[in-house]
């Protein structure tokens, strides 16, 4: 068994638009390792919640592979993927729209052991569930309820339940607390990692939110219109961000601390350029103060050592190795 | 000309619901100077939004009702004037930024008529044949290109609709720019962006500003006073150094708040949040409301965290004071902040 659980070769989703092809997902490798956290960053936009359905399939990859367990997801047909399905579930980001109204709470929760038939009869279903969500922190007096008498943040703990009643081994978190309120979203996400521990879970964790992405990831991979500018272990990326548009981003975050008042961070000019049939080389360029003409004909992938790699031919470094992933999944 | 623009005093707003009246805010008080800005830091519910409602008079007209206290701007009481008076002060010396650039600007007319209707309204000296001009040099002021006014929202990207937002609002230099969540919209390069101008605004323009925020990131770069709100009441009041500083004395519910967010500068394993939740506004504790959350609470001294009854008289929570430091806790003396 490879300590590698999760795979991504050459991952591309394009949209077909009126004006051309959509890049939402372009040319993405990545590895996220048994029991870890991938956290994936980037703005509205940059396709990272697009990569994370790619790899459960639940949109159809325009070309490349995922590899689970060294198994290809992307050319699985209906019934291994069904099968396929129970080890890898997917977390929602609103916790309002992503339950069924009309379920109770244990409809909702039961629901995949129902479709996979993994309890013998009702009284063993009904066992499990409570189980479940005693597991998430839910008291067992909402199992008859449904999702408007009940607050977000305990919402949120339902989807979670729903998620792991199929005893998942990788978990594609989607934004799963950013709907919450800080008092709540720090309650989730320490119910989260107490469960990582617990199950043994490996997680894709996709969020906008960096000091979230920081607290929970061991790994972070920065997207910016749909390719990954940037890729290193989470103290390595906050401590030595090498892309300009990760320095940049970091040092938009307002720190909640004295002596940053009225303190100008370094910006970065204009927005997000249009994904769609985007023009060779870094994307980030248009709004990049060190842009040369370089970076208009071509975007190397380097590989600053520590698992640090960086899409910017300023950054030295050895050229990083494309195969890479393909190594490490054979 | 008083020094104080702003000053609320005991403020008190039920909303009428199912379940009897919701009581959104408590009793609330403080006041805003000339060009100061001021953070109102809670989360959902904890009545933020409400009180900016209440101060240009926005409430829901049939839903919502103000209970008790008094809002005075510029020494004139708000709750007291005629809807003529109150027009002449709303949008033009008192102006408001809203949440959702996606909802709140009309879809169907252009940029420059939702910017040229407010200076119509409100600046009498500017003749028509200058409307567009200076219409121009507001768009200018907040980074959008004159070129693009008459373009309509959905052509703008949700940054450049928050500067439109923004745009209206101080349209006519307005005294009090109330920001109800003006960036939490938005992702983070861009809200350092609507950041940047705000600052840069707030200098030229002298304007005092109320923002009102979750966000403890966003509060420390602007703000010089700093309210915390929990269940409709201000918890702790001080200035930015007092709340921000971990050395000195806090309420319990700002040192929940400071350990929910996962901090980016330090390594810790775990964060410490506040267990349960905010209680429902119809059914408020009788003692301290932070209370059945608190690690610190003693029902001898915080209170009952039985619901109050109609009738009921809330235990009174003493306000520890220091200089603007202010802790309603009844952990702290004056002597201990």
């Amino acid at each position: 068994m490879s300590d590698i659980l999760l795979a991504c070769n050459h991952l591309k989703k394009y949209f077909p638009t009126p004006a051309g092809y959509l890049h939402a997902v372009d040319d993405i490798n990545l590895t996220i390792p048994r029991g870890k956290t991938l956290g994936i960053v980037g703005e509205s936009g940059c396709g990272k919640s697009t990569l994370g359905r790619c790899i459960l399939r639940l949109i159809e990859p325009t070309s490349g592979e995922v590899l689970f367990d060294g198994r290809d997801v992307t050319k699985m047909d209906q019934k291994e993927l069904h099968k396929m399905r129970r080890e890898m579930q997917l977390i929602f980001q609103d916790p309002y729209a992503s339950l069924n109204p009309r379920k109770t709470v244990f409809q909702t929760i039961s629901e995949p052991m129902r479709i996979y038939g993994i309890c013998k009869d009702k009284a063993d279903l009904e066992r499990r569930t409570l189980e479940l969500m005693d597991t998430v922190g839910l008291s067992d007096r909402y199992i008859n309820t449904y999702p408007h008498e009940i607050d977000g943040g305990r919402r949120q703990r339902i989807g979670i339940a729903r998620a792991l009643s199929l005893d998942p081994k990788f978990v594609v978190c989607d934004e799963p607390v950013s709907a919450l309120d800080v008092s709540i979203q720090a309650q989730i996400l320490n119910l989260m990692m107490d469960l990582q521990d617990k199950m043994g879970l490996t997680y894709m964790f996709i969020t906008h939110n960096l000091s979230v992405v920081k607290h929970i990831s061991d790994e972070i991979a920065v997207l910016y219109l749909g390719q990954m500018v940037e890729r290193a272990p989470r103290n390595e990326l906050f401590s030595n961000p090498a892309h300009p548009y990760t320095q940049a981003l970091l040092s938009a975050i307002p720190i909640p601390a004295l002596g940053y008042k009225d303190k100008e961070p370094e910006l970065i000019r204009g927005e997000v350029s249009s994904p769609i049939n985007p023009k060779p080389g870094c994307r980030f360029a248009p709004r990049c103060p060190y842009a040369t003409k370089q970076c208009q004909e071509e975007q190397p992938m380097r590989d600053l050592g520590n698992g640090h790699i960086v899409a910017c031919h300023r950054c030295g470094g050895a050229p990083a190795n494309a195969g890479a992933a393909e190594m490490a999944a054979g | 000309m008083s020094e104080k623009l702003l000053e609320i005093n005991g403020l008190r707003i039920e909303y009428t619901s199912e379940n009897g009246p919701a009581k959104a805010v408590n009793g609330i008080t403080f006041s805003l100077d000339r060009g100061q800005s001021m953070g109102l830091v809670g989360e959902t519910g904890a009545g933020k939004t409400t009180t900016a409602l209440s101060i240009l008079r926005l409430l829901p007209k049939y839903t919502a009702k103000v209970t008790g206290g008094e809002i005075r701007f510029d020494g004139r009481d708000v709750m007291s004037v005629s809807e003529a008076e109150m027009r002449a002060i709303r949008g033009g010396r008192a102006a408001m930024i809203f949440q959702d650039p996606m909802t709140s600007l009309d879809p169907v007319i252009t940029v420059r008529d939702q910017i040229a209707e407010v200076l119509l309204l409100h600046r009498e000296d500017l003749d028509r044949a200058n409307v567009d001009a200076e219409v121009g040099r507001i768009l200018e002021m907040v980074g959008i290109p004159a070129a693009r006014m008459h373009e309509y929202p959905h052509q703008f990207s949700g940054g450049m609709k928050q500067r439109v937002m923004i745009a209206i609002a101080i349209a006519c230099n307005p005294e009090l720019l109330i920001a109800d969540e003006p960036t939490t919209a938005l992702d983070v390069t861009i809200q350092a962006q609507v950041l940047s101008m705000m600052r840069r605004l707030k200098r030229e323009l002298h304007s005092a500003l109320l923002l009102i925020t979750h966000d403890l990131g966003v509060v420390a770069s602007i703000c010089d006073i700093i309210g915390i709100m929990y269940a409709g009441e201000i918890v702790e009041f001080g200035t930015l150094e007092d709340i921000f500083d971990p050395e000195k004395k806090h309420h319990p519910y700002t040192v929940g708040l400071f350990g929910s967010i996962p901090n980016l500068t330090m390594d810790a394993e775990r964060l410490s949040p506040i267990p349960g939740l905010m209680p429902d506004p119809t059914d408020l504790p009788a003692g301290c409301s932070f209370g059945p959350r608190c690690p610190h609470y003693d029902p001898a001294r915080c209170g009952s965290t039985d619901p109050v009854g109609s009738a009921g008289t809330p235990t009174e929570i003493p306000i520890a004071r220091k200089g603007q430091h202010q802790i309603r806790c009844v952990l702290y003396a004056d002597a201990d902040l």
